[in-house]
């Protein structure tokens, strides 16, 4: 292993660390003002939808079209089965299968 | 962290909950261990990196400055940049773990990461979430991820790449799937479609990974300001 390079390794890791750590542990029991409180209770959404949406659009930044139809019909059926049965091994089987099917015809 | 019992049955219950997700990392991993050898780093590099960093996106992206030679400050900034949303999800995920110590707590932070922070804040909104389900499914994530790293830079490219068994789709199938766990009311929908514009926005118009931080800040705050008035 070359130290330079195991460096630039630890200095990732310890970045890391501290966008992970920092937050989390100075926030840790203390009670938040209302306006942080309700502002924090809709990240995880946000979050999710900022992970979920442009994954079914884009591949490296740009739109996906060969994919997009089969990503939208196994989203739409994910986001379905989800909803209404609350499985989310099931929705998500389910949708990956609706994905590599409508894959397999279209392509 | 309460009986042992009942502590061991949620971590191993944390655990099995990941198992989709592990796969798919473990994928992802593999993939990774082949990049980065190509990329010039050894084996024994590749697996550090896996080890202390534990972040994929930031891992992939260092791969094109390692082989480049870029200089050491601006890995270690990308990497930053890349993983600065961390700050947001610890922000809430600290909220859903109210009463659990220190040391417990810095071990958790460690493990955070966008596919287990999802699945962990999936099931605090149905029901009260403990430090060992959460490390349980952090552990099974950290677990697959350094495995398939190992693998992967050891092996090469003999398994091919993971789009072959729909393995990309299924993550995003999983995001779907949690998000609709908070998808509540008017405010919910609301913070969806906000969040939505400003990622799309946000792909096509920010540099790397910033739309998470931008559509996380936006949609967040706009639910606040929606609760509010």
């Amino acid at each position: 292993m070359r130290v330079e390079v195991a460096l630039v390794i630890l200095g990732m890791a310890a970045v890391t660390y501290l966008t992970r750590a920092a937050v989390t542990l100075t926030l840790r029991d203390r009670p938040l003002p209302g306006t942080a409180e309700r502002w924090f209770r809709h990240v995880p959404l946000a979050i999710l939808a900022a992970l979920a949406i442009p994954g079914l659009l884009f591949t490296a930044g740009a739109v996906d079209l060969p994919r997009l139809a089969p990503r939208l019909a196994g989203g739409l059926l994910t986001f379905w089965l989800a909803r209404r049965t609350g499985n989310l091994f099931a929705a998500v089987a389910a949708g990956v299968l609706a994905y590599l099917g409508a894959l397999r015809l279209l392509t | 962290m309460g009986g042992g019992g009942q502590s061991r049955r949620e971590w191993l219950h944390g655990a099995r909950d990941t198992a989709p997700l592990a796969l798919s990392a473990f994928a992802y991993a593999i993939g990774f261990g082949v990049l980065a050898r190509a990329a010039g780093l050894t084996v024994a590099e590749t697996s550090l990196m896996s080890a202390l960093v534990f972040a994929g996106a930031s891992q992939f992206a260092a791969l094109p400055l390692f082989s480049a030679a870029a200089v050491p400050l601006t890995i270690i900034a990308t990497t930053a940049a890349i993983n600065l949303r961390h700050l947001l999800m610890g922000a809430s995920l600290t909220r859903v773990l109210r009463g659990v110590s220190r040391p417990l707590l810095a071990a958790v932070a460690f493990g955070l990461s966008d596919e287990t922070y999802a699945l962990v804040m999936g099931r605090a909104q149905r029901q009260p979430l403990s430090a060992a389900y959460v490390l349980g499914s952090f552990l099974a994530l950290y677990v697959a991820w350094n495995a398939g790293t190992g693998l992967g830079a050891s092996l090469g490219a003999l398994l091919g790449p993971p789009e072959r068994y729909g393995l990309d789709f299924a993550v995003t199938a999983v995001f779907i799937a949690l998000l609709t766990f908070f998808l509540e009311g008017r405010p919910g929908w609301t913070v969806l479609g906000a969040a939505a514009a400003i990622s799309i926005g946000g792909v096509l118009l920010l540099p790397g990974n910033s739309h998470l931080i931008a559509a996380g800040l936006g949609g967040s705050l706009v639910g606040a300001a929606l609760e509010r008035g």
